[in-house]
C-alpha cells in the first residue's frame, strides 16, 4: 500500500466511525424513554439513576465525538471517549450474551432503511446482542487503532516543531 | 574542532533534522513533562465533551416529551392511564370503559404514572348501548368521563362482535390500533412478555407482565383466570425482539388458546403511535 494511500483509509475509518456514531446517537435521541427501556433491558447491577442519567448523556456524548471525528477536531479526544464508550458496550453486550438474554441491543434505528418489515429475521439478527458483542469488538478496535495513529502523529508533530 | 561539531549541530537542530534524529528524539524526549501537558489538555477536552453532553442531554430531555422521568418509575410522560371500572351495578352499561389520562406537561406532571389496572373486568354481557359514532373513527375516540374530571374515557367504535377482527391464523401478527380497540372492548389481554424490569419500567397500560421465563404453572395460572373465547395479544419491546412470537406460538401450541396474536412492533409500536395520536 503506498504511503498517500494510507492517510486517505485512516481519514476515511474516521469519518466512517464517525457516522456510525451520528447514527447511533440520533436513533436513541429520538425517544430517549424507549433507549431507557433498552437499557433496562441489560439488567446491569446499577442504580436506575445511573442508568437514567446514561439513557440521556449518551446519546449526546455519542453526538458530539461523531461531529468531532467528521470535523476532524480534537481527534485524539474523541477517539479516546469513543474507545471508553466502546469498551462500556462490549462489556454491557458481553454480559447480556453470557446470560442468553433475549433482548435488542438498541443501538441503532434500523426502520430507516425499511428493512423491519421486509426482512425482519435480518433485523433480529442484528439487533441481537450476540452481533453487537462482535460488532462493538471491532469498532472498539478501530478506535483504538486510529488513537494509537493520531498519538503517534502528534508525537511527530511535537518532536519536529521542537516542543 | 568539538565546538565547530556543537556549532554546526545546534545550526542543524532548528532547520532539517534528519528522520532518524527526529524519532531518537522523539522517542527520548518525549519527557514525562511533554506527556502531562498532553493528557492534562486532553482531560480538559474530555471534561468539556463530557459537560456538554450532560447540560444538553439533560436540557433536551426536560424538554422533550418522550424524555426519561427521573425518580419516577414510568419512563414515559405521555403514556397514559387505563383504568377499567366495574360494570355498573344497574347492568345497563357493562362495557368495561377505558380511561384514558392526557398526557400532562412536564413540569405539572407530579403523580406517578405507573399504569394502575383495577383487575376488575367483567365480561359485557350485553353489547353497550352506546350511540353509533357518526363517522368511521379507525380510532377509539376520546370523551370526558366525568364533569371536571382530569379523566377521558375512551369509547371504542368497534363493537364487540365485529367479524373482522377474526384471526384466520393462529398465532397471527397484529398492530397497536386493531389491539387497542379490542382492548377497549374488553375482548383482547394485553400481555408483556419482556423481563419484569423493562414491565416496571413502562408498560401498555392494562398490559398484565408474563415474562417469556416464566414457569409452566405462572403460565397456567395466568391462561384459568382468563375465559377461554378471550383474545391475547403478546407483545415485546419493538420488531426486532423474538420473545413475543415465542410465547405466541407457545401458548398455541401448548396450551392450545384458540386466538392468539402478537404485536409486531411492540411496545416500540405503541410509544409511537400514541406520541402521534395523543388525543385519540
Amino acid at each position: 500500500m503506498s504511503k498517500s494511500f494510507r492517510p486517505k483509509i485512516f481519514v476515511a475509518l474516521r469519518c466512517l466511525l464517525g457516522l456510525l456514531l451520528l447514527w447511533a446517537a440520533v436513533s436513541k435521541l429520538a425517544n430517549p424513554a424507549e433507549f431507557l427501556g433498552s437499557i433496562y433491558a441489560y439488567e446491569l447491577p446499577l442504580p436506575r439513576a445511573v442508568l437514567q442519567s446514561a439513557a440521556v448523556v449518551l446519546p449526546w456524548m455519542e453526538l458530539l465525538c461523531g461531529l468531532l471525528l467528521l470535523a476532524g477536531f480534537w481527534p485524539q479526544t474523541a477517539l479516546v471517549s469513543v474507545t471508553g464508550m466502546m469498551l462500556v458496550f462490549v462489556l454491557a453486550t458481553g454480559q447480556a450474551w453470557l446470560r442468553g438474554l433475549d433482548i435488542a441491543c438498541g443501538c441503532f434505528n434500523l426502520n430507516i432503511f425499511g428493512l423491519q418489515e421486509g426482512m425482519p429475521g435480518l433485523v433480529r439478527f442484528l439487533e441481537s446482542v450476540a452481533f453487537a458483542f462482535f460488532r462493538n469488538l471491532l469498532l472498539t478496535a478501530v478506535a483504538a487503532y486510529l488513537l494509537v495513529r493520531e498519538a503517534r502523529q502528534a508525537v511527530f508533530s511535537r518532536a519536529i516543531a521542537g516542543e | 574542532m568539538s565546538n565547530k561539531h556543537k556549532q554546526s549541530g545546534s545550526g542543524h537542530k532548528s532547520h532539517a533534522p534528519a528522520r532518524p534524529n527526529v524519532v531518537g528524539q522523539a522517542s527520548s524526549s518525549f519527557s514525562v513533562v511533554s506527556r502531562a501537558v498532553l493528557s492534562r489538555r486532553m482531560l480538559f477536552q474530555l471534561a468539556m465533551i463530557v459537560g456538554l453532553s450532560c447540560v444538553l442531554g439533560f436540557a433536551f430531555n426536560a424538554s422533550s416529551p418522550v424524555g426519561v422521568k427521573f425518580g419516577k418509575p414510568f419512563v414515559a410522560s405521555v403514556v397514559s392511564e387505563i383504568v377499567v371500572k366495574p360494570a355498573e351495578s344497574s347492568g345497563a352499561v357493562a362495557q368495561p370503559a377505558l380511561e384514558v389520562e392526557p398526557p400532562m406537561p412536564p413540569d405539572l406532571d407530579e403523580t406517578p404514572v405507573v399504569a394502575a389496572v383495577v383487575e376488575e373486568i367483567s365480561e359485557p354481557a350485553v353489547p353497550p348501548a352506546q350511540p353509533e359514532p357518526s363517522f368511521a373513527a379507525p380510532w377509539p375516540v376520546a370523551v370526558p368521563a366525568s364533569p371536571g374530571s382530569h379523566h377521558h374515557a375512551v369509547q371504542n367504535p368497534a363493537t364487540p362482535n365485529q367479524s373482522s377482527t377474526a384471526s384466520p391464523a393462529n398465532p397471527s401478527q397484529t398492530h397497536w390500533p386493531e389491539s387497542k380497540a379490542l382492548v377497549a372492548g374488553g375482548r383482547a389481554v394485553l400481555v408483556d412478555v419482556r423481563h419484569k424490569a423493562m414491565f416496571d419500567a413502562g408498560h401498555i397500560p392494562g398490559a398484565i407482565s408474563l415474562p417469556e421465563s416464566s414457569s409452566q404453572e405462572e403460565f397456567s395460572a395466568f391462561l384459568s383466570s382468563q375465559p377461554r373465547e378471550k383474545i391475547i395479544i403478546v407483545y415485546c419491546s419493538s420488531t426486532s425482539c423474538s420473545q413475543s412470537a415465542r410465547v405466541a406460538n407457545r401458548l398455541v401450541n401448548e396450551f392450545q388458546w384458540p386466538d392468539v396474536r402478537y404485536m409486531t412492533g411492540g411496545y416500540m409500536e405503541y410509544q409511537q403511535m400514541e406520541h402521534a395520536n395523543p388525543a385519540q
